[in-house]
This record gives C-alpha cells, structure tokens and sequence, in this order.
C-alpha cells in the first residue's frame, strides 16, 4: 500500500511503522520499512570505511616495497622469479649464496640448453628454502630442483639476520610468507617482522628513486635475469683438506633436519625430482661432517646427491685463482663448476635442449647480457 | 599495555566493537571490564591498589553523604530552633551543637579518608628519595602503581565535592570503580572530574560514525606529534652540556620544550582519542600553550587538569578558609588595600605550584621549577594594579599586534627559563647550563652541533613535522572544533590528511626494532 503523500524527506520512523501496521490490517504484504537518514549515514560510513582501508592497504603496501631492501639475491629473485614464462624452468636451484654465486645459469642454457633458475638467499636456513620451494612449485612445475645442503651446517635455531628474513618479502603468497617469517625469527618479534614496517621504516632516508620501480631492477640485470650472481674478485685460498675419518657431527640443528626432510617430501609429494648439491668452498673441511648426514637422511628417502667437494668429484677449480672468498667461487671459478655440474646433469637426467626455442627465449636474452658484460666466459657453443 | 603498541590499537578497537555490540544499558559494563584487562597487565599489586583507594573513597563519600544530610537536618532544625529561641534558649544551643558536631566529623571523615591514599602516593612516590638524602643504602623500591597520581587525585577530589555537597555519591561501587580506572585515563591523565566523567560513562552511547572518525583523528595527530617530533627530537636533550655553544644551548632548551609539549599532548590525543571512538569527550589537557600572553595563561593551557584539581581543590581551599582571611588582612596591612587583595591568592599560587613542581619528581630542580612559577605568577598577581595603572598611562593598547608579541615572547622567555631546571638533575647544573647560554655565540659550522647528535635527515624530518605542528595549532587556535568539521567533510578533504598522518607515523615515526616505546616524559606519575 503506497502512501501517496509520501515524501522522502518527511519519511520518519512512525511513518515506517504505521505503514507497516496498516498492510498488517489489510492483509497485503508488509512493505519493507524504508531506511531512515541515520541508517543511510551508517552505511555510507561503513562503505566508506571501507574503501578507506582497502586504499590504505594498497597504499602501504606499496610503502612498504619501496621501503624495504632489493636484496639482489633473495628478494630479487623471488619477485623476478614470477615473471619467468610459465612452464620454462626446468632445474631449480634452491638455497645458500653457494647457490646464486656459484651455479652459473647463463653456462648451463648456452652450453647445455638447460634451463635453470637460481631461487637462493645468502644464508638460507632449510626452513626458508621449505617456503621458497613452496611458493616456486606453486608457480612453476620444474622437472628438477637442485637443493644446497650448506644449510645443514647452521646450528643457530633462529635466524638473527634481519637481511635473511627480509627476503622473505619477496613472496607473494601472503600465507607462505607469514609462514616463513614465523619460522625464522623469534615468537617476540614475529609480529614486527610480519608488519614489516618496524623493521625496514628507517630505510626512508636511504631511498633512491629506483626504489619505487615495480618490479626492481635487479641490478640492471634485465627482467630475463635467471638469479646468478657474480662475484668478480679473488682470494687465494688452498684446496681444502678432508678428514675422512668421521662422519657423523656430533650436534645438528633439529630445526634445519627438520626442514630437510620437510623439502624432501615436498618434492615427492609434488613428482619432482630432487638431488642433494655440495657446491664447492674453499672451507669445506668444517662441513663435511654436515654434508655426510645430509646424504645419510637423503638416502632414506631414495634421493641421492653429488658433493662436488670430494676429490673424485671436484671440478678443475684453481682455489688459488677461482675462489671470490673463503665460500665463494668467483665468475671463472663459478663457470667450471656449472661445466662439470652441466655434464653430470645431462648424463643423469633426460633434460631436454630448449636452445632455439622460442618459449625460452628469455634464457637467451639473460644470456646475452651477462655475455655481453662477461665476453671472455663465451663458448663457441654458443 | 603501552598507548603506543600495536597491542593497545587491537585491545581498542576490539573494546570499541564490543562496546557497541551489547545493550546500551550495559555498555558501562565492558568499559569496566576493558580497564580491568588493561590494567591488570600493570600488574596484580597495582589492581589491588588502585580497587583499595576506589573502595575506600566509595565507602566514605557514602557516610560523608549521609552525615551532609544529617547536619542539614540538623541545621534546619537550628533554624526552627532559633526562632523559638527565645522561649526554651538551652534547647536551642543542644541544636547548634549537634549541626556542628556533625561538621567537625565530616570534616575529620574527609581529613582521614584522603590522607590515607594521599599519604600511600606521597609514600611511593617520595620515600626513597628522602631516604636518598640522608642515607646512600638502597631504597625500598616501591612498585608505584600505574596512574597512581591519577586516580588517586581523582578519588580525593570526589570526596571533597561529597563534602561540599557539589556532587550525589556513587550508589554502584562497579561504576565507581569504572570512574576510578577508566583505562585511557591511566597512563596519562587527564584527571577528570566525577561530574564531568561519571554520567559518560553510564549513560551508554550509540555508535556515531562523526564521534569515531573524530576519535581515530585525534589518536593519529597525538601519534603524529609523539613518534615524530617527540621522538626524533628526543637526542638532543641527552647531548646538551655547558660545553656547547650559547645558542646550541638555548636551542636544546626550546627544543625539550617543544618535544615535551608534544610528548605529553601526543600521548593525551591517543588517549583522548580512543575514548572519543567510544564516544566519550576526556577534558581538554593541552590547549595550545605557546600562544599564551601570561604565565598564567600558560598554564590555563598547559596540563590543564592538574591545574583545574590544585584550583578546586587546593587554592580555594586556602583562600577560603580561615588562614585565607588572615592572609587577606596581611596583605592589606603589608601591600594596601588593592595589592593586599592579591596576596592569599599569591601564597595559594606558590604553595600549588610548590606542589605541583614536586609532584613531577622528587628532587630539588623540581621544587625550584614549581617555585619558579609560583612565584612569578604571585608576583604577577600582585603587581597587577601596578601594570594596569601602567598600562593606561603610556596607553597601551592590548589587542595592538606589536603587544601581543611582546607579551607572546616575554612568556616564552619565563616558561624557558624554568625548563633549565626541569633539563637538568640539580640546581648547579642549571645555573651552569644557564650561564653557559649567554657564552660563545660563535656560528661556525653550527649544522655539525645537530650532525653530530643524529643524522641530518632526522632533524629535517622533525624541523618539517614542527612546521606542520605550528600551521595545525594555529589553525585551531582560529578555529577550535577542525577536528569535529574535519569528521564531517566530505571524503575527499578527509582522506587525504588521514592518508598523509597514517603514511607520515608509519614512515617517519620512531618505534621498531631499538625503540623504547615506553619513554613517556609522562608516565609513571
């Protein structure tokens, strides 16, 4: 029943009422009372609250990009890591700075045809790897994930490396992240470190304009960078001795074996293969024990590894000339590794040639540059 | 729970959605129970405490009521008496004795009921610094429980309006015990009154989206002014020492100033804020202060419920008992008869800020800092028909722009003076760092004075959130509701500044990792 002298701006809540008394009487159906002024003000202001949070959410967001770090290794990797077309990863390589720094991708896709992505942050503990892994396989479905067992050898529970967790950060998966966070640092500070901003706010005064590029630079290594970092200085170091004599340590982090196994279940759980890496370092002999107990749980799980720290496995490394420090290879030193790492993995695995492949072109762009920077490292295989 | 925590934003927000969940009749209910929460996370002893003064003061305030009504009774039963005096005269004395026997005990209830928690926080608070003096042994180390000035100012207070008969007591000990502990107060102040608080927070509001906006607001700019000046300005005042230059000195000097009045009011914006979310208005703590003509102005602005709690009841105590008369017939003897009328209200200014100078900390710079005041606004006051007489001969016109500034600087230069000693520990050092003020004035690669304490860009970032302070405070001082026409405009003025708040305390703000968020100047009181 309408009432005819009806206007909106008399309509109060008596009207609202009376006229729904009245259709009570009648029988017809109850009108549905009309919103009084108050009520439409509330829900503008709840809608309005809204709007309001979801544009400061972005708004801080973005703050929080421009203000944190672009580790090159880590954080740049992971962000680039989205953009690699998807299907284009063939071998993973997760882990250490051993990994970034001495796994050259631009070697294995010129010389091998293989396509490889470094996805490492220096000092990696295995339960980040856990989250970087997770996070790769839910992008990309590689038929090979190459794991840096280096992290076997931390023995700190937590990490107290702000830069480490920082990383994290590159992470889009909200989840994963907060997961990874939580894992990495203290309960006390999870929260902070969540956040983000208490962590990272005081690095406004050391904004540069490139800060505010989405995505990063990576280091003016172009948008088909593949996460290998160089190192180009030397340190002589000598070929590290090894006591055969024991092999077990006699303390291993709990948290990081855990982790371990973690990463290896996730690769069966997934269908993807995985192999246990021993990337070469001049200081090996306090990690052999470390490494020995990695392959030992390895085996139990029917993954095998190779540990190109032992002799019958070492590339023809010159520790004195080849070494960028005590861990590191430097770029010669990184580009016989990938050599001998290339070989094995050809021999070991059906990876297929994507050379000429337009799918994979941006291998070949990455290529390009680092051989354009590095031009004395390129092959005629090329 | 710090004010500034992330924890204190979840425990308000969550009190707000609660609040405006259950029945209106019961909202008062959740209010108890947030403070109960907040407080108890300051510890088991406080609770007891702050429960024990409320207990106390709720039980007396009810007798001290029923004896008010009684000497009432009695009083208009003299009345009646007096005019059948004539007829049965010994009857009507008995009369007049019972009305003021009924006096004296109200008065030795009130007496006895606020020495008890006066004495407990005078005890706390000083004990140890007395004991300091006499003795190097180590003190007792009394956990001085959170708010204790406050609370305890707040319960005495209520008594002494029940004795005056200004206000009906509390018949719910629950809700007294909600205007004793209500949670935003407890860091901070303000130190309300019960008339002004207790019908608030009973009577139950409805959710008002102008009234929240307005609370979020005033919380964002008192954050503003406390992560970002405050604290970034914070360096300073530990770096200062007669070694430095005059003006550096006399910089730093303004520079705790500022960061003092931004410290203080920030925390007081958070806090009035949260309650304003709930949609109660807390008293007005800070009202612009550096654009006071007077001293006495100043502290009309300054810390504005502790001065309105020393006037109600301190001065008017003293003025108008018998020791206020005499002082008045003293004065008129020793000063004549205009000035004379000054001098009870000259000794009630220095006895209260004598009070209020070593309610701040318990050492000698603190008694001078408040005698300093105390005797400046005395002096005022008695020179006062002196300068008007001056002022109509060389007719000095008040609202002459060049007068106002004149009077804006001559109180600045008194307020400075008295932050030398509230910078300093003892009485030494302030007059060291005093004389070395008016020593080397040499410029010469000056910025590397600030350089050397903290980075370049901290002090250009607090220099600019100054500016922003100054244009803001000017602003208000025009035009005092912006807050609540702020609330009300349209979303595209309003955001904006929300925006530029929320984005400069997230960036520049000081908190994080190494950050002491409980470096309040203004807590523990």
């Amino acid at each position: 029943m309408k009432n005819e002298n009806y206007t909106p701006e008399k309509c109060t809540d008596t009207e609202n009422i009376t006229a729904g008394a009245a259709s009570e009487v009648t029988g017809n159906k109850p009108e549905k009372p009309k919103k009084t002024r108050e009520e439409r003000r509330k829900r503008r202001f709840w809608l309005r609250l809204a709007g309001f949070i979801a544009a400061m959410l972005i708004i801080l967001t973005y703050a929080l990009f421009v203000l944190t770090p672009k580790y090159i290794y880590g954080i740049c990797s992971m962000y680039n890591y989205y953009s690699v077309p998807a299907g284009t990863v063939d071998v993973l390589a997760v882990g250490t700075s051993l990994t970034y720094t001495n796994l050259n991708t631009n070697i294995l896709w010129n010389e091998y045809g293989i396509a490889c992505y470094d996805l490492a942050t220096a000092e990696q503990p295995f339960w980040s790897t856990y989250a970087y892994l997770k996070e790769a396989l839910r992008v990309q479905k590689p038929k090979l994930v190459l794991l840096d067992i280096k992290a076997m050898t931390y023995l700190d529970d937590k990490v107290d490396r702000t830069r480490t967790v920082l990383c994290s950060y590159g992470i889009l998966n909200p989840i994963t992240r907060l997961q990874t966070i939580y894992e990495c640092v203290e309960p006390e500070d999870f929260i902070s470190f969540a956040l983000g901003f208490p962590q990272v706010h005081t690095n406004y005064y050391k904004i540069k304009t490139s800060d505010f590029d989405v995505p990063p630079k990576y280091g003016n290594r172009g948008s088909s960078w593949k996460g290998y970092v160089e190192k180009d200085e030397t340190a002589a170091h000598d070929t590290p001795n090894i006591n055969f004599e024991f092999k077990t340590p006699n303390y291993v982090n709990e948290h990081e074996m855990e982790f371990f196994e973690k990463i290896l279940q996730l690769c069966i759980d997934n269908d993807v293969e995985v192999i246990l890496i021993g990337y070469p370092n001049a200081d090996y002999k306090h990690d052999h024990l470390y490494y020995c107990k990695a392959f030992e749980i390895a085996e139990q799980y029917g993954i095998t590894g190779i540990n190109y720290n032992l002799p019958e496995n070492r590339p023809p490394i010159d520790y004195q000339t080849e070494c960028a420090d005590w861990q590191h290879l430097n770029i010669s030193g990184s580009v016989k590794f990938t050599r001998d790492l290339g070989e094995d993995l050809k021999e070991m695995y059906d990876l297929e040639d994507h050379r000429g492949d337009p799918a994979f072109a941006s291998y070949d762009e990455c290529a390009k540059l680092w051989f354009d920077r590095y031009p004395g490292y390129k092959t005629p295989l090329y | 729970m710090n004010i500034l925590s992330l924890e204190f934003v979840v425990f308000v927000l969550a009190t707000v959605i609660v609040y405006y969940i259950v029945p209106l009749k019961i909202r008062w209910c959740v209010l108890l129970a947030a403070s109960g929460v907040f407080y108890g996370f300051a510890g088991w002893q406080g609770s007891l405490w702050l429960v024990l003064t409320a207990a106390l003061s709720y039980g007396s305030s009810i007798w001290q009521h029923n004896l008010l009504l009684k000497e009432r009774a009695a009083a208009a039963a003299e009345e009646a008496g007096a005019e059948t005096a004539s007829s049965a005269p010994a009857e009507a004395d008995k009369k007049v004795c019972a009305s003021r026997k009924i006096k004296i005990y109200r008065k030795l209830l009130l007496a006895a009921s606020i020495i008890l928690p006066l004495g407990a926080m005078a005890f706390s608070k000083y004990f140890d610094a007395i004991r300091a003096l006499f003795t190097s042994s180590p003190g007792l180390a009394i956990i001085v429980p959170l708010g204790l000035s406050y609370f305890t100012f707040q319960c005495v207070g209520y008594m002494i309006d029940i004795y005056r008969g200004k206000a009906e007591p509390a018949r719910n000990p629950l809700k007294f015990l909600l205007f004793a502990s209500f949670f935003p107060q407890m860091t901070q102040g303000p130190i309300a009154q019960y008339t002004q608080l207790m019908p608030q927070l009973e009577e139950g509001h409805r959710f008002d989206p102008d009234n929240f906006t307005a609370g979020v607001q005033i919380a964002l700019w008192g954050l503003f002014k406390k992560m970002i000046i405050a604290d970034n300005l914070a360096a300073v005042n530990s770096a200062v020492s007669t070694n430095n230059r005059g003006w550096f000195i006399l910089l730093s000097v303004i520079i705790y100033l500022i960061r003092l009045y931004c410290d203080f009011s920030g925390g007081m914006d958070v806090i009035r804020g949260a309650a304003k979310m709930l949609g109660i208005d807390m008293a007005e703590n800070f009202r612009r202060p550096f654009f006071s003509f007077s001293v006495a102005e100043y502290w009309r602005r300054w810390h504005i419920s502790l001065g309105n709690w020393f006037r109600n009841y301190v001065f008017y105590t003293i003025t108008t008992s018998g020791f206020g008369i005499w002082l008045a017939k003293a004065g008129k003897k020793l000063f004549g008869k205009k000035a004379g009328r000054y001098f009870p209200a000259t000794i009630s200014t220095i006895v209260i800020f004598f009070l209020i100078g070593i309610w701040h900390v318990a050492n000698l710079n603190a008694v001078l800092y408040g005698l300093y005041f105390g005797l400046t606004m005395g002096i005022e006051l008695l020179l006062e028909p002196a300068f008007k007489k001056l002022k109509k001969k060389f007719r000095v016109n008040e609202k002459n722009v060049f007068w106002k500034a004149f009077t804006l600087v001559r109180t600045w230069i008194l307020v400075l003076l008295a932050q030398y000693f509230a910078i300093t520990a003892t009485p030494k050092e302030a007059f060291g760092l005093l004389g070395a003020t008016f020593r080397n004035w040499s410029f010469a690669n000056g910025w590397a004075q600030f350089t050397d304490i903290t980075y370049a860009i901290v002090w250009k970032v607090a220099g600019l959130a100054v500016v922003v302070l100054i244009i803001v405070d000017i602003i208000c001082e025009r035009k005092p509701d912006i807050n609540m026409k702020l609330a009300r405009a349209p979303f595209y003025v309003r955001w904006p500044v929300l925006i530029f708040l929320i984005l400069a305390i997230v960036i520049f703000g000081c908190y994080g990792a190494d950050y002491d968020a409980t470096a309040f100047l203004y807590t523990h009181f």
